[in-house]
């Protein structure tokens, strides 16, 4: 059961958010029917696994939704905002329901009342509007056009064993036998005596005449969570409704059945021949072939076992090397380990690839919160998004849901305008928030633009000054003093709504984006707008690295920010007052590690200058030694270390101990803040 | 809930002892994972002075704390004797390994619940909070550490208010 559960909720998990997209879609193109036809799909799909495994609730609230939709496309009129206001909020009463199952708790269970009753309501008012569908009120729920029908037979054979997976076919036959005019021949042949029966297997099949507004897909859709599991076999009768003939029915309904018969019926009747056979099982697999020739799905704790195990080969590849340089003169060793590095590289970057996850798979929620807050607000708002197939690790992306909904929210909140400001302002009534990302070096970086009112640096630094933040007559630009804001405790919000406002904003946003090792930033303009870039590493957990050396402790630097490298003797770092260093030319100020820290052994005569890649600039860190390469696992400090910023965390090397992978930017950020402070 | 145990057995939990200049402690044995002998420590700069470093503990980064120093004695050099005992503790929830630096551990001793009397009151001698109680063995006294309290904090607790009065005191206990 546990196994057949599960695949539905993933399923269902899926489909409730491919329904979110669809209506956010249709939202745009009201009268657009493939658009229209797209969420009846959905909603149909969700009802048909939800009633087979007992989710009850899930299939009340999809099917009389699906009624109204029903009447949208049927009819084709254009969609109600009534109708599509209600959709949405069913989208959220769908996902608790999936995870509370059939025991609501008493606000859910509530909600659910409310919202069956608004469907009603708002079905009622479609009919109302639609004359023609005037004449069926009395089938809501009960949608069924004389034309376009068609009556299958269908051949329904469990597996003995189906009761193991806690699967109850007649789930199944309840699922058909809605909508649709339904005669069942049960088929109990096979039943044993009763001394020999076990309980737990199934002995019974079914054949099944069914007539209603299907095609033989719709039938293999009900099918779909035990297509292992049965025998099922689809034959199309007739495209129309045999129950409405009279022969048909004393045929049916007489005491020996003979299932030729029937299936002969049509045929010896119309001279046509119109059957169709289909194996629900091929059909289906062929789907999913086609499907899974571009993608599989995969457990993620799968995929955390194979990245720990790709983590130990990369750090015993890198043992393997060492030893291999220092001790042999074997080349044919040596050439294998070469081989075996370049594979484990290789497989190092594969497994990163996998884990790795466009930053479109979190869309939807944030599109919703745009389209909720704004009609809330009454604002009008155009959301963008550019680059959102970049990818990023997956424990990233998670971590980043949070984060951009706060700065979503705070720009609808605070930033974008009304509409009647903002036209008395000379902008235009729509307002508009970007989402963009991009590749950067070794980092992604992810933009939040609106063009709303900006951020005034005068309230922020008054603010800041009241809160004592900073003393007055502190002199500062008018981006450090912005991003005051991501301090703890920063409001600025006259108005508290749902989330933003309460102060704990952007200095949770920051946080969240720390603990992930990313840097957030903003900017503004008065009147123009508001951009919130969030820098991201690409993955987490092993980087390329460089190893260093400080008063004989080995460090890892991350590698891509590495441009130059080159020796200096060490008197001229010392009898230097303004800490730059001349190199070629050019002036380049350093941060010397030894100092920063805290070390006071006597420093090697030739110290090495790194020149690190500093949000564009040059800037040099000073230390003892640098040693080469090394393929770093990134093992984090944890709690104890929480408040080591500049350490992104540790590596362990073949030998078994233990190095400090240092987190160059915020070294930087740290110290020459210091520095700065300190010549002031 | 009452359990079906007879009062009168004794409840008998185990506690593994250590030293720390001369004073001795205790951890219950539930929160110590091993005992290790000491290894090369990674120092980690600019971190609080009683965090030692970090050691490589089974693949993990293993946080080690210098318990010395943490409860405000001074530092020494480390001995044949010095190891590092591995322990669970909890912090806000979250289950959280680390290693202590210790003297030199003991014994793993039986102690029945009536045998261990409440920390005392008395003076600032102890800091009564990070101590579930006290255990008299022999003529010694053994300090019950509440390591879920004592390490959590991130300050350095004085066990010992200053060794002048500790040394009256332990003339009025005798």
């Amino acid at each position: 059961m546990d196994r057949f559960q599960k695949k539905y909720i993933e399923e269902a998990q899926d489909l409730i958010i491919s329904l979110e997209t669809s209506l956010l879609l249709v939202e745009k193109e009201k009268e657009n029917p493939e658009l229209v036809e797209e969420v009846f799909r959905v909603m149909h799909s969700l009802k048909g696994g939800s009633s087979m495994f007992g989710f009850e609730k899930i299939s009340d609230l999809t099917h009389n939704l699906e009624s109204a939709y029903d009447i949208i496309r049927t009819e084709k009129i254009p969609i109600t905002d009534e109708l599509l206001d209600i959709s949405f909020l069913a989208v959220d009463q769908l996902k608790q329901l999936l995870a509370q199952g059939n025991s609501l708790n008493a606000e859910t269970a509530e909600k659910q009342k409310k919202m069956l009753e608004n469907i009603q309501h708002v079905l009622e008012n479609l009919e109302v509007k639609d004359e023609n569908q005037k004449n069926n009120a009395q089938t809501l729920t009960n949608i069924s056009k004389i034309n376009s029908q068609a009556t299958f037979l269908i051949k329904f054979k469990p597996k003995d064993d189906i009761f193991d997976n806690g699967t109850n076919p007649l789930y199944i036959l309840d699922e058909l036998a809605t909508d649709s005019r339904i005669k069942l021949f049960v088929n109990v042949s096979t039943l044993p005596e009763l001394q020999a029966l076990n309980e737990t297997q199934c002995y019974t099949s079914w054949s099944i005449i069914i007539s209603g507004k299907y095609t033989d897909e719709d039938i293999a859709n009900i099918f779909i969570f035990i297509e292992d599991d049965a025998e099922i076999t689809i034959t199309l009768l007739a495209e129309q409704n045999l129950f409405e003939n009279n022969d048909f029915l004393e045929l049916i309904n007489s005491d020996v059945i003979d299932l030729d018969k029937i299936i002969n019926f049509n045929k010896k009747k119309k001279e046509e021949i119109v059957v169709k056979q289909t194996d629900v099982g091929k059909q289906l697999k062929n789907k999913i072939n086609e499907v899974s020739i571009s993608s599989v799905r995969v457990d993620s704790e799968k995929l955390d076992s194979l990245l720990n195990i790709v983590s130990e080969i990369v750090t015993n590849q890198a043992r393997l090397n060492l030893l291999i340089e220092e001790n042999t003169k074997n080349t044919a060793l040596i050439n294998i380990t070469e081989d075996f590095n370049k594979l484990s590289r290789q497989l190092r970057d594969i497994a990163f690839d996998i884990s790795l996850v466009p930053l479109e798979s979190i869309l939807v929620r944030f599109k919703r919160l745009v389209r909720d807050l704004a009609s809330e607000q009454n604002k009008l708002i155009d959301f963008k998004t550019e680059g959102v197939e970049t990818e990023l690790d997956k424990t990233i992306i998670e971590h980043l849901v949070s984060p951009i909904m706060h700065t979503i929210r705070n720009s609808i909140d605070h930033g974008i305008e009304t509409k009647e400001e903002r036209l008395a302002k000379g902008k235009p009534e729509v307002g508009k928030i970007i989402l963009k990302a991009f590749h950067s070096g070794p980092n992604v970086i992810v933009q939040i633009h609106d063009d709303g009112r900006g951020i005034d640096p005068k309230i922020i630094l008054k603010k800041a000054i009241d809160k004592e933040f900073v003393l007055p007559n502190t002199k500062m630009t008018d981006k450090q003093i912005i991003n005051l804001i991501f301090k703890a405790g920063f409001t600025t919000a006259s108005k508290v709504t749902d989330i933003s406002g309460r102060g704990v904003g952007m200095d949770v946003v920051k946080r969240k984006i720390d603990e992930i090792r990313g840097e957030v930033e903003i900017d503004s303009i008065v009147g123009e707008g508001t951009t919130i870039t969030i820098k991201l590493p690409l993955t987490l957990s092993i980087i390329d690295g460089l190893l260093i050396e400080i008063n004989n402790t080995k460090f890892i630097l991350p590698l891509p920010e590495v441009r130059k490298i080159f020796e200096i003797e060490h008197s001229k770092t010392v009898k230097n007052f303004n800490e730059l260093i001349v190199y070629q030319g050019e002036q380049i100020p350093y941060v010397y590690l030894r100092k920063e820290f805290d070390i006071f052994t006597d420093p090697p005569e030739l110290e090495r200058v790194i020149i690190i890649n500093y949000e564009g600039k040059k800037v040099g860190l000073v230390v003892d030694n640098v040693l080469g390469e090394y393929q770093a696992v990134l093992k984090p400090l944890g709690y104890f270390f929480r408040k080591q910023e500049f350490i992104s965390g540790a590596s362990i090397f073949g030998d078994g101990t233990v190095s400090l992978v240092l987190d160059t930017n915020k070294i930087i950020k740290l110290f020459s803040k210091k520095n700065q402070q300190l010549i002031q | 809930m009452e359990t079906g145990y007879n009062s009168d057995a004794k409840i008998v939990s185990s506690y593994l002892s250590f030293r720390l200049d001369n004073e001795l402690f205790a951890v219950n044995v539930h929160q110590v994972i091993n005992i290790l002998e000491l290894t090369k420590i990674t120092e980690v700069p600019k971190a609080p002075y009683y965090m030692k470093g970090v050691i490589n503990l089974r693949g993990k980064v293993l946080p080690v704390i210098d318990t010395r120093l943490k409860f405000g004695m001074e530092a020494i050099s480390f001995t044949k004797n010095t190891c590092i005992i591995v322990m669970e503790i909890n912090i806000n929830g979250e289950r959280i390994e680390l290693g202590a630096l210790v003297d030199s551990v003991l014994e793993v001793i039986e102690v029945s619940a009536e045998a261990i009397t409440p920390p005392p009151s008395l003076g600032n001698k102890y800091k009564s909070n990070f101590i579930t109680g006290m255990l008299k063995q022999n003529d010694n006294f053994i300090m019950m550490l509440d390591i879920d309290k004592v390490f959590s904090t991130d300050d350095i607790i004085e066990f010992k208010e200053n060794s002048q009065e500790n040394t009256e005191k332990t003339e009025e206990n005798e």
